[in-house]
């Protein structure tokens, strides 16, 4: 839903740009436009969200699994690792806990910076041709 | 003679950039005595808005000051601090922007604007506030003033919110008013009864005016004198109707000439062949040479200085070695 | 194919009206009829070949609509549009013989290049369309030539649209209109946004593309200075309606109507330093709800209780025609001429 409303909007932005306007006004056919001028200039954006989405959802994840409810236990899972190590925290086997929970942050820090590299790298302006 | 309300001597201004620092406004010295409107004029990215901003204050990273002194009545301001600044603006040093939709806030409505930067710079009562923001909408040519006050930035046309925004600049009676393309984003005819208006209202204040623009013929209805910048740097300076009418620098020359006018119809038009050169591609010598159809040998080594040139100042070395305007034109013929 | 003196393009009784779009519920709700912006109305003009028609007015005026009209970006309320000979009213997404002979140029330039597009395939896109040259290394001489002809380089055809300036982007504009190797070119405001150095370059550059290629133009632009240079004949518009048009010379040296007037008299002489003018009063009203009669009359010096009434009809005076109740009845004889 959310990919729709955000793809819808910067659809109706590029259709309105005048580069789209020069191409229709040349005759070139619809489809055409969409898989050429239009979905090269949306797929940016929608990346990044994706990217975050990702992390949100291995967050999400995790947090369902430390509370138990997440997957199986016999399917691993860094959210059933924490949980389990929660017990042990304090009793000297700290890192049954800490390292999942590292991995994680790890993890969701890495899919965020590589939805903006991937941003910068799909924007031409940052070349130099 | 009096000494100049506004001084500004070899500014510099740069800009910072992970590849390099480039010079956006390079060495810029002029005055402004008071009650007078000097116009800047230029093309784009030759800095002049640069400049006005630099002399506001207003000058954020990656850009920033990097030299020179801007004193006004006689003190410099150029190295206060961001609080002394800002009293400074707005009740000595107004500023009118290009963009009226932008330049007001569009949550508060006309009134509340002008009583909130009333109240800020001078010691008045709210009422009091109130009462001068009526008188100045009356004067900026509304016809309903005290209604208009409860009216929001969208609900008026372009013009009307271009002359709110010249009653916010004159509200707390500033003496220098930096004005950057005022009436660049309005149609021709709202243009000249904008123009009309804020001449109107510099001449019965004595106010100062620096308008900014790249619109000879605004500059043309209300300058007294005008500064030529190309590429960062003043390349020509004198009365307006000197520097109009009989240009002494070959790229204000090249300038006038190139732009077109009712009279003339169906010719071809003369041009400056080439464009300004990139910031970051500034030639050696004076910068208008590759462009130039004068040029010199020696306008690539050397960089040209300010000079007496027939009836204007310019910074080049053709007019600097020949000082009378009719030599000028025998060399430019050669 | 067409005939001599049969004009390339002809415009006829052309209307365009927007309904002011508000949400369904809201318009369910409140039960008034739909509001229309009218953006165009009854608009009529013809194109010789070879020749330039500018079409000069304020912002809201409809140049630009009308342009989108002929262009087939939008569709008519009304009227009709023919070109070479061919109705072509309706927009149609076939790569028909408008598509080809029809181009268009438009007035930001940074907008109108598609930025991730090196410039090579940005002109190349109605080569392609059209099918115009097979081969690759046909393709590119043509895309060569193009470059050349406006004033670029080939090398250039390998960078992207960000690494030029305004004017350059133009030129790029103009080279990819010139592709399909058209009859016509829609100029929407094409300098408007360019310095006025570059703009002569500009302008210089169309001027000797037309004589070279025997173009029509179709100029739109708020800039009569620009128009004077470019324009054989003149279409003064106001509020979606023209109220003066004829040959050029004769529309803007003696105008008639008196907002054309009152149009030259606000364009700053640069030559008299500091000149006192008389500008218009009030500002352009909103095409929703144009003023009755004339849509001119509450900011006319001239309006009568007629002009308030009834919408002026077009007279003929010679090289010019004029849409005026004060031209007609002979009383605008009495605004002094201001124009030098």
């Amino acid at each position: 839903m959310q990919y729709a409303r955000t793809v819808r909007g910067l659809v109706l932005v590029e259709r309105g740009k005048e580069y789209v306007l020069a191409a229709r006004v040349t005759g070139v056919s619809p489809l055409r436009i969409i898989a050429t001028h239009i979905q090269p200039n949306v797929m940016g954006p929608v990346f990044v969200v994706a990217t975050i989405n990702m992390s949100l959802a291995i967050l999400t994840e995790a947090t369902l699994s430390f509370l138990g409810v997440g997957v199986p236990p016999t399917k691993p899972s860094l959210g059933s690792l924490v949980r389990i190590g929660n017990e042990f925290l304090f009793s000297g086997d700290w890192w049954i806990s800490i390292f999942p929970g590292a991995m994680l942050v790890v993890l969701c820090l890495a899919v965020n910076l590589l939805g903006d590299w991937l941003r910068d790298a799909l924007n031409p302006k940052l070349s130099d041709g | 003679m009096a000494e100049a309300l506004l001084s500004v001597r070899n500014l510099r201004v740069e800009i910072v950039t992970r590849r390099a620092t480039l010079l956006a406004v390079d060495d810029v010295s002029f005055d402004i005595a008071e009650g007078e409107v000097l116009g800047v004029v230029g093309e784009s990215g030759a800095g002049k808005s640069i400049t006005g901003n630099a002399i506001i204050g207003l000058i954020d990273p990656p850009l920033r000051r990097a030299g020179g002194e801007i004193a006004y009545a006689g003190k410099r301001i150029d190295n206060l601090d961001a609080e002394t600044m800002r009293t400074l603006r707005g009740r000595h040093i107004g500023a009118v922007f290009q963009d009226p939709l932008t330049s007001l806030n569009p949550l508060l409505t006309v009134g509340r604007q002008l009583v909130q930067t009333i109240i800020t710079h001078l010691d008045l009562s709210g009422s009091e506030a109130r009462k001068r923001a009526v008188q100045l909408l009356a004067e900026v040519g509304f016809p309903a003033p005290r209604e208009r006050l409860d009216c929001y930035p969208h609900e008026l046309s372009g013009g009307m919110r271009q002359r709110v925004v010249l009653a916010l600049a004159f509200c707390c009676e500033p003496n220098l008013i930096i004005a950057d393309e005022p009436t660049t984003a309005l149609d021709v005819s709202v243009q000249a009864q904008v123009i009309k208006l804020f001449r109107r209202m510099c001449r019965e204040r004595g106010t100062s005016v620096m308008l900014i623009t790249h619109d000879m013929g605004v500059i043309s209805e209300i300058s007294d004198r005008v500064a030529v910048m190309y590429a960062g740097r003043v390349v020509e300076i004198g009365t307006a109707r000197a520097v109009l009418n009989a240009p002494a620098h070959p790229y204000t020359r090249g300038l006038m000439a190139s732009i077109p006018t009712v009279q003339r119809t169906k010719s071809e038009l003369p041009q400056i062949a080439g464009n300004m050169p990139r910031l970051a591609a500034v030639p050696s010598g004076c910068a208008f040479h590759p462009r130039c159809p004068c040029r010199l040998p020696r306008c690539d080594r050397e960089r040209p200085v300010l000079a007496p040139a027939g009836e204007t100042q310019s910074v080049c070395w053709l007019t600097a070695t020949r000082d009378d305007t009719a030599s000028i034109e025998a060399a430019r013929d050669a | 194919m067409l005939e001599q003196n049969v004009p390339i393009l002809a415009v006829r009784g052309l209307t365009k009206r927007f309904p002011v779009w508000k949400p369904w519920i809201i318009q369910l709700m409140s039960r008034q009829p739909r509001r229309m912006v009218h953006a165009v109305e009854d608009v009529s003009l013809k194109v010789e070949r070879g020749t330039t028609y500018a079409l000069v007015g304020e912002s809201g005026c409809g140049k630009s609509t009308i342009a989108r009209c002929i262009a087939g970006i939008l569709a008519p309320t009304a009227g009709t549009i023919t070109f070479m000979g061919a109705d072509i009213t309706m927009p149609s997404e076939r790569r028909d013989a408008r598509r080809r002979h029809l181009q268009m140029i438009f007035q930001d330039p940074y907008a109108s290049l598609n930025p991730r597009w090196r410039i090579g395939r940005v002109i190349a896109e109605p080569i392609v369309t059209h099918r115009l040259v097979v081969g690759r290394g046909r393709l590119k001489a043509r895309i060569d030539e193009l470059l050349t002809l406006v004033g670029l380089s080939p090398q250039d055809a390998r960078k992207y649209s960000h690494q030029f300036s305004g004017g350059q982007r133009q030129r790029i504009s103009i080279a990819r209109a010139l592709a399909s190797d058209p009859a016509f070119l829609i100029c929407d405001e094409p300098t408007s946004a360019l310095d006025v150095s570059v703009q002569a370059q500009i302008l210089n550059l169309m001027r000797r593309l037309q004589m070279q290629f025997g173009l029509s133009y179709l100029l739109i632009s708020h800039n009569l200075a620009v128009v004077a240079h470019m324009a054989d004949h003149v279409g003064v518009m106001y509020l979606g309606r023209l109220v003066e048009w004829g040959a050029a010379q004769s529309v803007l040296e003696r105008p008639l109507h008196p907002y054309t007037r009152m149009l030259l008299d606000a364009i700053p002489n640069i030559a008299i330093a500091g000149r006192y003018r008389q500008p218009l009063k009030g500002e352009v009203p909103s095409p929703i709800s144009p003023p009755s009669g004339c849509a001119f009359h509450p900011r006319c010096p001239l309006a009568n209780g007629r002009c308030a009434r009834e919408q002026p009809r077009a007279i003929e005076l010679g090289p010019v025609s004029v849409a005026c109740h004060a031209v007609e009845e002979g009383r605008a004889a009495a605004l002094s001429s201001s124009v030098v």
